[in-house]
């Protein structure tokens, strides 16, 4: 079985590099998804968007996040997650994400999984610089830990 | 009743609720994470009551009881990708 590779830095993410990584030649179908700072949210426009993270938990997080993956399509599955910390400007990749299986049906879920799970578990922020000149955290999903 | 030494590391925008992204408290020998939240409310806001509580490696629950000095990340809700 194949491991993940998974990573987090302040390193410009190359999807030339990382689309080496998918070399299983049983896989007929690779997805990739890119995440990218885009230039306007709720109607404010964004020069550039800064990360943060809680490297330990979040690099585990992803790779259990791939864990799941792997148990729920199949254990062929290759997986690549890649996320950039630091500040980002208009038209960087913030995250990518690549999945390979034998089939497009799988490929495509498990890659949604993925970044969906990231979204709401992994320890990662971002705050936004607007144009105006002012920065704000974006608001993100509570890690319950109040049992 | 001893105290334990304990070094918090903020994210997020709990980072500018501080002077510095880490705080250094001490809370008595045998606290759980409850009682850290309350103390922390004070100086962090209402978004400690939002926010995880975390050594390297995972979540820890409110009932966790703080036996010896430690090291705990503060993790406000997360917005990645």
């Amino acid at each position: 079985m194949s491991k993940f590779h998974i990573s987090l830095g302040m390193e410009a993410i190359r999807p030339e590099t990382l689309a080496t990584l998918l070399d299983d030649p049983s896989h007929g179908a690779q997805i990739w998804f890119h995440g990218i700072v885009r230039n306007r949210n709720h109607g404010k426009s964004v020069n550039a968007v800064s990360y943060d993270a809680f490297q330990p938990l979040a690099e585990k997080v992803f790779r259990e996040i791939c864990e799941e993956a792997r148990a729920r399509w199949g254990e062929t599955l290759q997986a690549v997650v890649s996320h950039r910390i630091g500040k980002l400007g208009v038209g960087e990749i913030a995250v990518a994400i690549g999945v390979g299986m034998p089939h497009r049906d799988e490929a495509y879920q498990s890659s949604r999984y993925i970044i969906e799970q990231l979204k709401v578990r992994a320890p990662l922020w971002k705050k936004e610089h607007y144009e105006e000149g002012e920065s704000e955290w974006l608001q993100g999903h509570a890690l319950c830990s109040h049992g | 009743m001893s105290s334990v030494k304990i070094q918090l590391k903020l994210f997020g925008a709990l980072r500018e609720r501080s002077a510095s992204p880490e705080i250094n408290i001490e809370m008595s020998r045998g606290s759980n994470l409850k009682d850290l939240r309350k103390h922390l409310a004070s100086s962090l806001g209402e978004l400690i009551h939002d926010s995880a509580l975390a050594n390297h490696s995972e979540i820890l629950q409110d009932s966790y009881v703080i036996e010896d000095s430690m090291t705990l990340a503060v993790l406000p809700p997360v917005c990645g990708g």
